[in-house]
Parts: structure tokens; sequence; C-alpha cells
């Protein structure tokens, strides 16, 4: 046994902020694994998916759940899927593959992306003053999903309930992502 | 006496006072008045001076147009000059002073400049200060910049905030009037998505103004009802005191909301937002403005735009004088006098310069048809007029129409060009406006109002309809007709006196004919020789007249003449809207690394590089130049072990059956057999054979490998990957993706950073040297199960290791390594200590690595393979990149050790000469790229490129910082100082 321990902790040690009408909060039990398909074997996996979890391959820009609603799959690229999934382990890579059972290949983003959701009735009206995309609700439907620019920081946007978005960026960029959407209450409520 | 000149009615709340203080003085207003509204209630025409001749002015419009009532509002830091009393909403405690004199409002000491208007001519400056040549800048400049400008500012930053949005929308309309209004209910009722964007803080556009009659209702409440009708419909979104300043590519519009009177309640507020407005498609019913008459001295308080009375008198209550008359060319005017008389008040005299029957009687005023004002009287306020038959006439205030002008600025943005109509005697709109755009109403010259509705109703079904809506099949709204009729009258001849065209920038009819006389044909000239129209206000009142006026100097049309092109913004835009969030630290984002916590509480200093914020150096007490620091991590990570966050590198993780095909044609060298554990050192080029970056790639299973990037071309190096293998390599079976931030990787350098790690390193791993030697990589587990990456690479030339952990535990695994290091006295070292170490070593980084060298100029030409093709192959081949005689990075010492020493400068920067040679271009050998001082040498070292310097070494030569003052004799040597059979890295 090792003489020394290591502690993980959440990029924004899971924030938590409730305003009148909006909350923001860190997602912290999610995580993110890029699932890449091989040209040639896109059908198998599709496939494999389907027998395994009864997830399909998304369309672009959107995402499908698997049977028991817990792996969401989400498309932005043409040869890669992002598998977002309750998973707390050190090991995402494996953890998924084995869920998935499908000839792909893994690679764990969950420590790459810091993850925020915004919530609440007011979140479009926060939203529309640092994200450049047209979420009218009709448009930018549930399960949507986009890769944006926010405040010079490189965004996923994925909407994941009525009013709820949740909102990936690269972990060092946490704490400005978060000040932004901060600021965006206060100017806004 | 308070509010002497409001009367009954209006749309503000007279229940609702309003306290605000002007120069000084603290006066009342009500809510729903405007700055200007409430200085007229008050009796205060004279509102400020003229820019270069300190004229008394008063408020002319009651619109974004206002050339006169600009002042300076706020004050402190809050202070903002040239702010528009006409559009400014009045709110408690709005703190306003006029501007552009000297002394008090009433007596500028700067209006004896008046009195000298007859040297101050069109191209003055030009012209006068021509001699002596050398008075110029010390004399006439900082004399004629003291006396110019308009307003002040505090000097101090802008404590407001601003932020900015997006918006999308089906259909944008710009403009909230009669025509606007019932654009937005068809485009509305068909289903599209319409924003109705309004500068005004109400809309409704002029029939706030007027009393026209809509369905029935007076036009102002028509247009309440109308905007509760829209406010109800969830495809709404209206933005009230809100400017679309600009049309810009794709749809794309830009918009200033204003929020100055919560900003002033809440001072943590945005006082202003910046919409970004997506649009499918757009119609502009903008309205009109009206513009005045060149004549005599028609530019004394009390000289109104005829529509601008009726604005104050019909939506704010306010009677702008007792004995008024009305100045026109249009039947437009005669309203004025109509809805004067209808209020009560005495109008004395309607001047019509058209010879034509009188348009109405209006009883108690006196008619002259065919007959022009000629000039006027009163210094500080008007008090009366005289016509060109003759007559004076006893007035407190002059209502001019010189007839309307569309508001098709937004239309020319894309370089539209306006064309004349005779019959409205204006420019409208041509079929050039913006892609999307339509324009419906007065904006495109519809100047009677039931036309205007019908075809904003029209425009705004069939904008829909083209975008797949379903019309709407609604009536529009009916108003009686009244007709537009106009016959231009552009200057009167008015003798000696100044007929004024520009108020804002004091032009008048005489400059624009003087311009004329001396050569200067094209408007564009006239109006930059003249600086007609070149004020905040961009000449919204004066262009057309002045256009007018020059086409009957040159006796050629209007046509002929032409417009100025119209660029945004379409009204004056503070710069803090533009700058929005983006200030100081918010500037841009910042990245942190997973020690930076760790790192702040060591009191480490920080540098930016790119957007990353890395430790710089770690300071100990009692070290007190950051040389000390330095040094001192050098040499304890050269005799002992040394930490390093090496976060920032960038690292691409790369998977499937042909990643080792794909790196070997990126890579110089061949990557086709390295084994699974191993790490190999690469350099790729771009295509034009020139170094683009370096670093390691590991393979750590047969169809897995790990590229490091160096920090800075980490996006660009993946960026070249993809389009390498999306457009180039498509068939081959690789997917990349950056892994940068999934994992914290440390450096841990030094002959104990074996021994340090063996500590944390999990026991089924072994890492000794015979098993993980030198270049080894290997996924292992660290305190008791935790995955890691090790490799053993050194940038520093010592045993080292580079361990990664999941970023999640990288905080806790800086600590763990200080902790473990402490029987090490393990030290942190930051990027100077980097920097140093890897220039004694002789590493080539961003300094080097320029775009302008090829892996020979680099002492790297042995890496070169020769048996594949890679990126840069054939280009690299090219004669001129064989030459020996290039600029070749080698190393370079003084030949003097301490020189420099004492200076505390390094050679960074200087240029390498020959022994005897004069410090000159022609002269130039090379320069010195990066230059370090060396703790273990004792001495400056730098790195450098100078001709065919691969086969000088041991030549002298001199390095000679002219910037700095130094002069140096150096030797030129091999760049691996330190360590240069890498004995050290291989233990």
């Amino acid at each position: 046994m090792s003489d020394y321990t290591l502690t993980k902790e959440s990029p924004l040690n899971g924030v938590e902020h409730e305003f009148d009408g909006i909350t923001i909060a860190e997602v912290i039990d999610q995580s993110l694994v890029m699932v890449a398909m091989p040209r040639d074997k896109v059908d198998k996996i599709d496939s494999a998916i389907k027998k395994s979890c009864g997830l399909s391959i998304p369309t672009m820009g959107h995402s499908t759940h698997s049977s028991d609603a817990l792996i969401t799959l989400w498309r932005l690229q043409k040869n890669q899927v992002l598998a977002y999934y309750p998973y707390a382990g050190d090991d995402a890579e494996a953890d998924i593959a084995d869920k998935l059972n499908a000839p792909a290949y893994y690679t764990d983003q969950s420590d790459t992306w810091a993850m925020i959701r915004v919530s609440g009735e007011r979140s479009r009206d926060v939203l529309e003053r640092i994200c450049p995309l047209d979420l009218d609700p009709d448009k930018f439907t549930i399960g949507s999903v986009a890769r944006t620019v926010m405040e010079h920081i490189g965004t996923i946007i994925y909407r994941d309930g009525d009013d709820s978005y949740v909102l990936l960026t690269m972990r060092s960029f946490s704490h400005s992502m978060l000040h932004a959407i901060e600021v965006s209450v206060k100017n806004v409520l | 006496m308070s509010q002497i000149n409001r009367i009954d009615g209006g749309l503000i709340d007279q229940e609702k006072p309003v306290s605000f203080t002007f120069n000084g003085q603290l006066l009342q207003g009500y809510e729903g008045d405007t700055l200007a509204s409430a200085l007229l209630a008050n009796n205060k025409h004279l509102v400020g001076r003229s820019f270069k001749y300190h004229r008394p002015r008063g408020i002319l419009t009651a619109g974004s147009e206002e050339p006169n009532a600009i002042m300076e509002v706020g004050s402190g830091a809050y202070k903002e000059p040239n702010t528009r009393a006409t559009v400014t909403k009045l709110y408690k405690g709005l703190y306003a002073k006029s501007q552009n004199h000297r002394g008090p409002l009433e007596f500028d000491f700067m209006a004896v400049t008046d009195f000298f208007s007859p040297l101050l001519s069109a191209g003055f400056y030009y012209k006068t200060f021509m001699w002596p040549k050398a008075f110029w800048e010390k004399v006439y400049e900082p004399a004629i910049r003291n006396s110019a400008g308009l307003g002040t500012l505090s000097k101090e930053a802008d404590p407001d905030t601003y932020d900015k949005g997006f918006r999308y929308c089906d259909i944008l309309i710009i403009g909230a009037g009669a025509t606007g209004l019932s654009a937005a209910i068809t485009a509305a009722q068909s289903g599209a998505k319409v924003i109705l964007a309004d500068e005004d803080f109400v809309m409704g556009g002029r029939l706030n103004s007027e009393t026209n009659e809509i369905d029935g209702l007076p036009g102002s409440e028509w247009a309440i009802k109308t905007v509760a009708k829209l406010s109800a419909m969830d495809n709404v979104t209206l933005m009230t005191d809100t400017t679309v300043f600009g049309a810009y590519d794709h749809g794309i519009y830009g918009a200033i909301e204003n929020r100055d009177v919560e900003a002033r309640a809440d001072k943590d507020k945005p006082r202003q937002v910046n919409w970004r407005i997506y649009t499918k498609r757009t119609i502009l019913c903008a309205g009109a403005t009206e513009r005045s008459i060149a004549f005599g001295n028609n530019d004394r308080p009390g000289i109104m735009l005829a529509s601008a009375v009726r604005t104050y008198l019909n939506r704010f209550a306010v009677s702008v004088g007792q004995r008024v008359s009305v100045y026109t060319n249009n039947d437009d005017g005669w309203k004025t006098a109509k809805d004067l008389f209808n209020k009560g008040v005495n109008v004395v005299a309607i001047v019509d310069s058209r010879s034509i029957e009188p348009v109405m009687r209006v009883a108690g005023a006196q008619i002259f048809m065919g007959t022009d004002v000629v000039g006027t009287k009163g210094r500080r306020a008007i008090k009366s007029i005289k016509l060109s038959n003759g007559k004076t006439i006893e007035t407190d205030t002059l209502a001019v129409s010189g007839g309307w002008n569309p508001n098709l600025h937004l239309t020319c943005h894309h370089r539209g060009v306006p064309k004349w109509n005779e019959e409205l005697a204006t420019f409208v709109p041509d079929s050039s406006a913006p892609v999307g755009m339509s324009i419906a109403g007065r904006a495109k010259g519809t100047m009677v109002l039931a036309d205007a509705i019908v075809e904003g109703h029209n425009q705004g079904s069939a904008v829909a309809a083209e975008l797949g809506y379903k019309a709407s099949n609604s009536d529009p709204a009916s108003t009686p007709i009244v007709a537009y009729n106009i016959s231009a009258q552009w200057s009167v001849p008015s003798g000696n006196n100044r007929a004024w065209v520009d108020f804002q920038n004091d032009v008048t009819a005489k400059d624009i004919k003087l311009a004329n006389q001396e050569g200067f044909r094209s408007v564009e000239h006239v109006k930059r020789y003249t600086t007609l129209g070149m004020a905040t206000d961009q000449g919204k009142t004066a262009n057309v007249l002045a256009i007018g006026i020059m086409a009957e100097n040159m006796e050629q049309t209007m046509e002929e003449t032409g417009t100025t092109i119209f660029r945004p913004p379409y009204a004056p835009v503070a710069m803090g809207a533009f700058a929005g969030r983006r200030r100081g630290m918010e500037f841009y984002p910042t990245r942190y690394t997973p020690s930076h916590k760790w790192s702040a509480k060591q009191d480490a200093i920080f540098v930016e590089v790119g957007m990353w914020y890395r430790s710089q150096w770690f300071p100990k007490p009692g070290e007190t130049h950051w040389r000390q620091s330095v040094d001192r991590e050098v040499k304890q990570t050269r005799s002992s072990v040394g930490i390093c966050d090496v976060t920032t590198l960038g690292k691409i993780d790369l998977k499937g059956i042909d990643v080792s095909e794909f790196l070997n044609r990126i890579y110089v060298n061949a990557f086709a057999k390295v084994p699974v554990g191993k790490t190999r050192y690469g350099l790729m080029l771009r295509e034009d054979g020139m170094a683009m970056d370096d670093g390691t790639t590991a393979r750590l299973s047969e169809n897995h490998f790990v590229m490091t990037t160096t920090t800075a071309n980490a996006v660009s190096v993946y960026r070249h990957m993809q389009f390498c293998h999306q457009c180039l390599w498509p068939d081959l079976d690789v997917h990349m993706i950056s892994v940068t931030e999934q994992y914290a990787q440390y450096a841990v350098a030094g002959p104990n950073s074996r021994k340090l790690l063996q500590k944390i390193v999990d026991p089924e791993y072994d890492i000794s040297n015979e098993a993980f030697a030198f270049m080894a990589a290997g996924e292992i587990t660290v305190c008791g199960g935790i995955p890691a990456r090790l490799f053993r690479i050194s940038f520093s030339g010592e045993l080292a290791y580079e361990i990664a952990v999941l970023t999640r535990y990288g905080d806790s695994l800086m600590r763990v390594l200080m902790e473990v290091g402490e029987e090490f006295d393990a030290i942190p070292y930051g990027t100077e200590a980097l920097g140093v170490m890897r220039v004694e070593k002789g590493h080539a980084a961003g300094p080097e690595l320029n775009g302008q060298t090829s892996a020979y100029d680099l002492g790297m030409g042995g890496m070169v393979s020769g048996k594949k093709d890679f990126i840069g192959y054939t280009l690299g081949l090219r004669e001129d990149l064989q030459r020996d005689d290039r600029l070749q990075m080698v190393g370079f010492k003084p030949v003097n050790k301490n020189d420099l020493i004492d200076k505390g400068y390094s050679l960074a920067g200087a240029h390498l000469l020959g022994l005897r040679d004069d410090a000159t271009t022609e002269n130039d050998q090379g320069w010195i790229s990066s230059s370090v001082y060396s703790p273990m040498l004792g001495c400056y070292i730098g790195l450098g490129f100078i001709k065919g310097g691969q086969n000088r070494k041991g030549e002298c030569v001199r390095a000679v910082d002219l910037v700095r003052g130094s002069d140096v004799e150096v030797e030129i040597c091999s760049p691996h100082f330190f360590d240069p059979e890498g004995e050290r890295l291989r233990v």
C-alpha cells in the first residue's frame, strides 16, 4: 500500500448558485468519452450499440439515449460521438467500452471538460448574452448539442431539459466560463 | 418659475415629477420627458454653443438627428460628452451641462471667434497656417487643439458596465412608427419570429407627435394598442430605446439598447447592451428626418424644425413659444400652425416659399405665400424675422420645414447609392439595399401616412410569406389621406448674413459656395474641405440641404452632385459598448494549470503564455531579484531534483491501425517502427519545408500513440494534423483528439528524479534505468492504483521524467511530489529555469521555430529521413534551402565571461557583426534569438542564427545591441553548452 494518496477534485469544486429563475451548477456526476468510429465500422458500431444498450448513432447536432436513459451520445463530428453518462471512476474508457461493446476507439475526455448546467426559466435570457447560437426552444430542441465559442472560449452546449443547458468548456477555462455566466446573471436579473 | 411652457395633455405623466440639474440649476420635468423637452418646458432655449464660432444655439429637433443640444451628461467619471438631449430619457438626478463654452453659457468668452468669422472661412486652417512652417507643430496646432473639441472627457476610466448579446429572428423590423407597427403585426400574425426595434423609448414614432387618427383612435393610442397586441405574442420581441446602427454581412445587424435609467438606479447594471441580431429578412421602417432651409441667421435659439415643434407640443405638452411663426416649403409645415392653433398657441405668421394658394387659414396668422425668411434678430433667442418682402415680424419661435429626407442610412451600408426623387425633392433608397432588406413607409419615400401603413402592412405579410409563413389576411389600419406637396427650397439669398447648413460643425451656405469656387466639386471633397456632415450628428439635418446648395452652385442636378458614403454607425455608439465586458482582466479568458492553486500559495510569479498562466519562478524568502530564484532553481534541479508543471504542452491522443504510417508522413524522421513503450523526438515541417513544431510521441500500445507539441502550437499542430487526415489521407484509420486538459503533466528532472518517483510509483512497475531506459514510456499506476502515464524524456538534459495523471488528481499530485521530494530538497521550477536549461542544452524553441528555419538551419538535418516522403520533404529540397551560407542556428558565448554581467541583461536581440564592421544593415550577419544567464557556465550564453554558422564554430564575431547599447565579442560555438554528450540524462 502506498504511503501517499491522491485526492481528486472537480474543476469548480461542485459550485452551485441559485438565483431568481436561474440555477448555475457544476455537473460532477457525468463522464465523457470520445467514441471514434472507423469509416468501415459505422454500421457495425450502430448495430452493436443498439444490441448492447438500445442506442443508435445520432445525427449531427443531436443526441440519442440508451434504453435505460443513462448513456447519451452526442454527435458533433462525422467520425466520432461523445458518450455522456454517469460514471465517477478513473477508467471511463474501459467502462464505456464494456457497456457499448462496439468496435470503436475510446478516449476519456472527462477531465478535459468542465461541465456547468444553466437551468431555470430565465436560462435563455442569461445565455443569449454569451451564446452566439440561436437557442429558440423550437430550433435548439431538447437533446440538441452544438459546438460554439462563448466569450472566446470553445464551448459545447447541450440542451438536457425544457429550460436546462449544459455548457462544457476546457477545464482550464472553467473559472472564466463560470464568471461569464455569473456576469450574465447579474446583468439580466 | 417652474415649467412655464408646460401645457395640459401630452404623453407624459404629469403626476410624476422628475428633478434634474442643468448647468447647476435644479429643474423639474415629468416622467416621459426627454432632457430636451424638460428644458423647453422650463423655458431653456439656449442650451449650448456651436463648435467653431461659439454661436448661441437652441434645440433644433426632437430626435436622434439633433445637432445643437448636445451636452455633458453625468458627473465625475460618469460624465459623457456629446449626449443628445433630444433622445435622453429624463431620470431623477440627471446631471447635465452645456458644452463648448468658456465661462457661463450666456457669456461665452470664446464667442469672440464669431466676430472674426469673415477670416475663418472654409479651408481656413489649410490656407492660414502655412507659414512659417515650423510654427505648425509648436504654435498653431496646440492652439487650435486647445479651442477645438466637442465637450470634455472626465479622463477617468468609464465606471459603467456594458454588455452584449445575440438575438435571432426571421424578420427584423427597424422602426416602430405607423409603418413598422403595421409590418410587425402582419409579419407576426403569419407566425414568423419578429424583432421590432425602435430608437425611441416609446414606440409609435411620429404617431406620438402628431394628431392623426388611425382606425378611429388618436395615432398614439392606436400605437399603444398595437404594441400591446404585439407584446402578447410569443413570437415577437420588442426592443425599445434600441438603435439599429449598422447593417453587416449575412443579414447581421448591430443594435445598441440603451439602459441608462436602469444603470443610474443600480450601478451594477449595464448601461448599454450591444446586440448582434441575426436576421433572415429586414424591413426598414425608419421614417424620415425633416431638414431646414438655409437663410440668414437661421441658427438662433428658438428656431426649430416644424416637426419638432409639434413633437414638443403634442407628445411632451410643451409650447415652445407664445408667438410662433412658421416658414415652410411644403404642406407638412402647415400642420405645425394648425396644431399650435388648436392648442391655443398664438401663430403670428406662416411664410411659404411656394407661390401657391394658402394650404389653410389659421386665425390670427398672417400668411405670406411665395415669400421667404431672409434674416432673423435676437442674440440668445429669436426676437424677429425679416421676410423677402421687406416685412419684419416679431416672434419668439420660428418653426422651419424644408421638407423630409427618408432615413435611408442603413440601406446604404453595403455601398448602396440613393437616387433623387424630384417630386419629393429628396433622395430615396434605390434597389441596392443590403440583401434581405426591404424598405417601407417614409424611409422609402412614401410620405403619405395612409400609403405608408398599407405598405408596411403588405410588406410584413409578403416578407413572411417569402420565408414560408402563411400570409396574414388582416386589413391594414385606415387613416385619412393627407397629401404631401413640396417644392425644393435650399437656400435664400441673405446678403451678408450667414445661412447655416451644418449647425454642429458651423458650415454655412457661403462656405459651400467658396469650396465650389475653389475647385472642390466632388461632394466627398466639399465634405472634407468644409467639415460638412462630419460632426457627431453626421449631418443628418444638413447633408441633403448642402447637396441642394452645391447643385445650385455648380448648375447641375442633384443626381449628378450625389451623396457621400454612408457607413455605420447610424448614430454615435459609446466605445465602451463595443468593448462590452472585455475590459481589464476580462479582455480574454484565463487558463489555469492544475498546479495553479498550489503555486499561488507558494507566491509563484506567473507569466501569461497565450491565455495560460504559468509559474515563471518561485521566489524564496530573502531573494530580492528574479535571477536569484531562477539560478537557484536551475542549480537545484541539476544537483538534485526539480518539478515543473508542463500541462500546457499540447497532448494529442492518436488511435487507429494507421497511426504509425500517419506519423511517418507528418514527421521528418521515421516513426513506422517505434516500438511499444518507447518515445521518439520528432520534428514536423510545414508544406514549404520550414520547421513547424517539435515534440515527442510515445507509443503506448500497437494502435495508440500520444503526441506532445509546444504550448504555443498545440492548436495549430492539431489543426494541421486534422487537415492532413481529412483532406490528404482520409483513408488512413487515424482518430485523434486533444488530451491536453485530460492529463496533468509534471516534469520531474534531476539526478534524484528516479528516487523521488520510485516513492509514488506502485511497486509492480520497475522504473530502474534498465527496465525503464531513456525515452521509455508506459502506462503505470501511482499512489496505490491511480492510473498514470510515465515518459522518460528530458528537456533539461538531466535524468528526467514526465508523469501524467487524470487532471482531477493534478493538484494533489503536485502536493504529493513536493511532500515526497522533501528528503531530496526538491524544488518547483518555473518557465524561466525551464528556459535557461533548454538554452544550456541547445534545444530550439519558439524564437528559433520562427517560420523561416529549415531542419538543416536548426542543425537537425541529420534527423531528416531520405527514405520516405513526408510533409515538407519536396519543398525542403529547394536549392536555396540547401545553401551552406544560410542563417544557421549555433551557440554563442562571450569571449570575456564577465561581459554583460554588470549590465544585467542578456544577448537576446543583438545582431551579429564582423569584428571590425560598422553596425549597418549591410553588415548584419544574423541575430541572437534566445539568451540567458547560465548559472552552470557562469556567463551569458545564447542561441542564434548566423550565416553559415555550422562551419564557423570557434570564430569570433560581435553581438551588437544598439537598443540597449552593448557591443560584446562572442565566440560561435556548439549550441550544446552543458553536458554536450548527453551523459546525464541516460544514467
